[in-house]
């Protein structure tokens, strides 16, 4: 499956991922609680999470992510749910294969297991007090065997391949990237920028760390793809030469809709509009993929009505392929 | 029934058929936390997704025969956790599981679903179980116990199982409970029996139950007239298999299964002892399996403690028939 994926990718093919898992299980209803986020849904609401799985496939994505990206151990003890660490990782794969057996029939769809620093207090930057007060303290060892322990999971469940979404500082993304190439098992690494004050790169959600230092550090260390997520359309727009100049291999971006009011929140709050229509949206993605950006979703607030537009709005290929696919960064 | 009279016609064809390995302390290694009251029962309800990928597992390992997570799933062993009303739910959802797991991983063979009955949580008269199980259990009438078994043993049936194995680790009354409750639905039933060696006595008994004890012999000559397709030796460490044996030959002419337990001292913690080892590696397992296969034992699995990777080696490591097919 993967194999495949990749020769699609080598031949220059425009991938169609999914959008906002977290959020999109926020729009159709599932409570977001901090603590582990929308990473409990599979034990709450295990059909929201398949019929949004199957939703995006209908929508002609070819990857669909697992609702994983919050339900490591660290996200689950604090609700005395730690014994389901396997059960709720393992479903989060079987919901995604369902969703796949069901909905596409004659085509194929890629699973990805998502694995993020969510949850991981130690080491990362500093976080809001009222995201804080949900988690429990770990040390760095703990933190590395629950993601190690995750990645396992998600692997021996199915997944075809890991995505590392780390959105904090640098240690927390070698932290995750490190637990998802040690499986063995094929990884994208994920990366997140903000602009700072006088509009220069840095990277993660908080850090004055720039976003230049982040890649020399963690691109050498392996994945077979580089991904920008969860970042603005604006900053990711700026990030891809960044990127570029230091990864000739494929790359993916998924950005987020900047909706940082209600991410986290329990409901979403209707009155936050995004500042990017599905429209704009489309038209932003075009110019990445004439940048040589292979692999277009969304994530945060970008759900279903961006994603929808992308399977005919897209050019089938980027426009030199070959050029940018190498795989050896 | 068309499952199992191929099964049954490989038997006869003198076909080594691999059947998985432990259930309960597989979940167990899977991180799902054992009760004492319904043991690795409950897993059916707060763990079904990792029971379905315990049986691919075993699939994937190349096992013909997978049983389902119900040896302590009859009515008494919920009732005491308030869940006597979901007894038929999650035996139902138990024999679902395996189906699924045989749909998802058994492509392009066949793959025969054991529906397991035992005497597990029958807290009544003799060996009524060691005392830490006892203070888990609630007290039953030996007519409620019957009841219980027969109801679940339907259950299984109605669900789908191809065959029956009775599980009975306990007196040689309730051996002949858990037989007859299998027997009563019509479906092909496998007897088990297990043998306890008491070093003291240099005996062979029917159970654990060291102040009771009934000789395995008269045990067997007691249940074997209630019928059965196929006689186990299971949960029996390895060298009391080899003490058994003999006596099984001796008075059942028909085929053999053998899957033994690893002699573990963790089995109803709801965690297994990172610090234990089996004394039998996989590598010992396999020469002892190929040894019961030479003398005729043509249904090869393991019991608790021998998971996946006791069994992963079988396929590959055990001939494909016994020496003297049809003897």
């Amino acid at each position: 499956m993967y194999k495949e994926l990749m020769g699609r990718i080598g031949q220059g093919e425009v991938i169609i991922l999914d959008g906002a898992v977290g959020t999109q299980l926020q729009g159709l209803g599932v409570p977001i609680g901090v603590t582990a986020w929308s990473g409990i849904a599979q034990h709450s609401h295990p059909d929201t999470v398949r019929f949004m799985h199957e939703t995006y496939i209908k929508a002609g994505v070819d990857i669909i992510t697992t609702n994983t990206y919050s339900s490591a151990r660290h996200c689950l003890e604090s609700l005395a749910l730690g014994d389901q660490t396997r059960e709720i990782n393992l479903r989060g794969v079987v919901l995604a294969q369902e969703a796949r057996d069901r909905t596409a029939k004659d085509r194929p769809v890629y699973i990805a297991g998502s694995v993020s620093n969510y949850g991981v207090l130690l080491g990362g930057e500093e976080l809001p007090p009222a995201m804080v007060q949900h988690w429990s303290a770990y040390t760095e060892e703990q933190c590395k065997a629950n993601l190690r322990e995750q990645a396992e999971i998600l692997v021996e469940s199915g997944v075809d391949f890991l995505l590392a979404e780390a959105t904090g500082s640098t240690p927390h993304r070698k932290w995750v990237l490190e637990a998802c190439l040690a499986t063995g098992h094929p990884t994208w690494s994920g990366f997140k920028a903000h602009h700072g004050e006088k509009g220069e790169l840095l990277t993660g959600h908080r850090s004055n760390d720039p976003f230049e230092e982040d890649l020399d550090a963690v691109v050498p260390m392996g994945g077979d793809l580089m991904t920008i997520f969860h970042t603005t359309v604006d900053a990711t727009t700026d990030a891809i030469p960044v990127l570029q100049e230091k990864w000739s291999g494929p790359i993916a971006v998924y950005p987020d809709a900047n909706r940082r009011g209600d991410y986290v929140s329990r409901t979403q709050d209707a009155s936050i509009i995004n500042r990017d229509t599905p429209e704009a949206f489309l038209e932003e993605a075009r110019g990445w993929v004439g940048q040589g950006v292979q692999v277009i979703g969304g994530c945060c607030g970008f759900g279903f009505k961006y994603i929808e537009p992308l399977r005919d709005g897209l050019p089938s290929h980027i426009p030199t392929p070959g050029k940018r696919t190498g795989t050896d960064g | 029934m068309t499952g199992y009279k191929e099964l049954r016609g490989r038997i006869d064809g003198g076909e080594v058929i691999i059947l998985d390995g432990a259930v309960g302390t597989e979940l167990q290694e899977l991180g799902v936390p054992l009760g004492q009251t319904a043991w690795a029962g409950i897993a059916l309800h707060s763990h079904p997704d990792t029971v379905r990928f315990m049986h691919e597992s075993y699939i994937k390992a190349g096992v013909d025969v997978i049983t389902t997570n119900t040896y302590s799933s009859a009515r008494h062993c919920f009732e005491p956790l308030g869940m006597g009303d979901v007894t038929r739910e999650l035996n139902i959802r138990a024999v679902r599981l395996a189906k699924e797991a045989r749909d998802r991983a058994a492509k392009d063979r066949p793959v025969y679903i054991a529906g397991s009955i035992s005497n597990f949580g029958c807290r009544v008269g003799d060996n009524a179980g060691s005392r830490v199980a006892r203070s888990g259990w609630s007290a039953y009438t030996e007519e409620q116990c019957q009841a219980n078994l027969h109801e679940q043993a339907e259950i299984l049936a109605e669900s789908g199982v191809d065959f029956l194995v009775s599980e009975s680790t306990g007196s040689t009354m309730k051996r002949k409970w858990v037989v007859e409750a299998c027997l009563a639905t019509g479906l092909p039933t496998w007897i088990g029996f297990k043998s306890n060696y008491d070093e003291k006595t240099d005996a062979l008994n029917v159970s654990y139950d060291y102040e009771n004890p009934e000789p395995f012999d008269s045990g067997v000559d007691d249940v074997l007239p209630l019928g059965g397709d196929l006689v186990t030796i299971f949960h029996t460490i390895v060298e009391t298999v080899d003490k058994s044996l003999p006596i099984i030959k001796e008075k059942w002419s028909g085929p053999i299964g053998v899957y033994p337990d690893a002699d573990r001292h963790d089995y109803v913690q709801a965690r297994s002892d990172p610090n234990f080892e089996n004394r039998t590696s996989p590598d010992d397992f396999l020469k002892l399996a190929r040894g019961w296969v030479d003398g005729g034992v043509q249904v090869i699995g393991g019991c608790c403690g021998f998971g996946l990777d006791y069994i992963k080696p079988l396929r590959e490591g055990l001939p494909s028939h016994i020496p003297n097919p049809g003897k």
